[in-house]
């Protein structure tokens, strides 16, 4: 097969995707080319073939199934968004924790503060006298 | 005549049945439950011509569904919802069928546990069956692509937004898919 025939028939293949400008181009090689216009027959039969297979339908539960299973991720999607968010909580209760937060790191730094860390020294070089 | 693809559509458009709520989670659960009961059937049936196992493919399907929904930031910005699906649906494939072969201990087979090696079509067999075995004899890369195109209806651009491949990978392995399945069905209905 040439290349041109190659390519014509590769064009074939998407014969339903291409523009029409490039589909009158193709009818019009299909006139003149016997080789190509069976091979193009062949591609739709072929592709009405494909097109008629029948879809195997679902299981009449498959909706309840998911929808519940969906309902679940819904309702664990919201306890982990208020878990963080803490929207839901009393007031009082997210003041309180923010106060002992404050107090916690002010008692660290006053502890930092009375007992500085000593700067880096390095260690003195050891001698070792040699055995006489 | 221009193939007829699918039309892009917003979230809006999917959301006219839906009567939004404050709560973003509900909203979202519901968009997902829309997309669901326009597509759940197609996906379905790909994932058994896929899988070759119904009840996997009744799994897998609510599975790819569950994923639209813990992918929910990106689904707001899919134009074209029914190709992202089957994308999602691709790859989810391809994860449990990995899952399976790495945990299940399954022999690892040519034919993907797909049906490849049953025997070559009957004469007596009626035509559907004929086009489904000689369907499932071919590589994976080409029974794929001609799946979508010929079977779902995608453009070939469709195609190579769910298969990740470029629009000229697509076309050869679909002239490359046509010419082996001519092949086949040829020579076994000639045997």
């Amino acid at each position: 097969m040439s290349r041109k025939h190659r390519q014509i028939q590769k064009k074939l293949a998407v014969y339903d995707d291409l523009t029409p400008a490039e589909q009158a181009k193709i009818l019009a090689h299909l006139q003149t080319c016997p080789e190509c216009a069976t091979g193009f027959s062949a591609y739709q039969q072929m592709d009405r073939a494909l097109a008629a297979l029948t879809k195997p339908a679902p299981q009449p539960g498959l909706r309840a199934e998911f929808q519940a299973k969906l309902d679940d991720e819904v309702r664990r999607r919201r306890r982990f968004f208020r878990l963080v968010s803490g929207w839901h909580y009393p007031s009082h209760l997210a003041g309180q924790a923010v106060a002992l937060v404050l107090l916690v790191g002010l008692m660290g730094i006053m502890w930092l503060w009375l007992h500085p860390q000593q700067p880096f020294q390095p260690a003195a070089p050891i001698s070792v006298a040699k055995p006489t | 005549m221009k193939r007829k693809t699918t039309p892009p559509y917003k979230v809006s458009r999917v959301n006219q049945d839906i009567s939004l709520t404050a709560d973003p989670t509900q909203e979202m659960a519901a968009l997902v439950a829309a997309l669901f009961e326009r597509h759940h059937r197609e996906i379905y049936a790909y994932l058994v011509r896929l899988l070759g196992d119904a009840e996997w493919a009744h799994d897998l399907t609510q599975d790819v569904f569950l994923q639209l929904f813990s992918q929910r930031t990106r689904l707001t910005d899919v134009q074209n919802h029914r190709a992202w699906i089957y994308r999602i649906a691709g790859n989810m494939r391809l994860n449990a069928l990995n899952r399976r072969r790495r945990f299940a201990w399954l022999p690892w087979r040519a034919d993907d546990g797909l049906g490849l090696n049953q025997p070559g079509p009957d004469k007596h067999m009626d035509m559907e069956t004929a086009v489904t075995q000689t369907l499932a004899r071919l590589p994976e890369n080409y029974r794929i692509p001609l799946l979508l195109y010929s079977h779902e209806g995608f453009s070939v651009r469709e195609i190579a937004q769910i298969l990740q491949i470029s629009e000229g990978a697509v076309k050869n392995r679909l002239y490359r898919a046509l010419e082996m399945f001519r092949r086949a069905y040829e020579s076994e209905n000639a045997s």
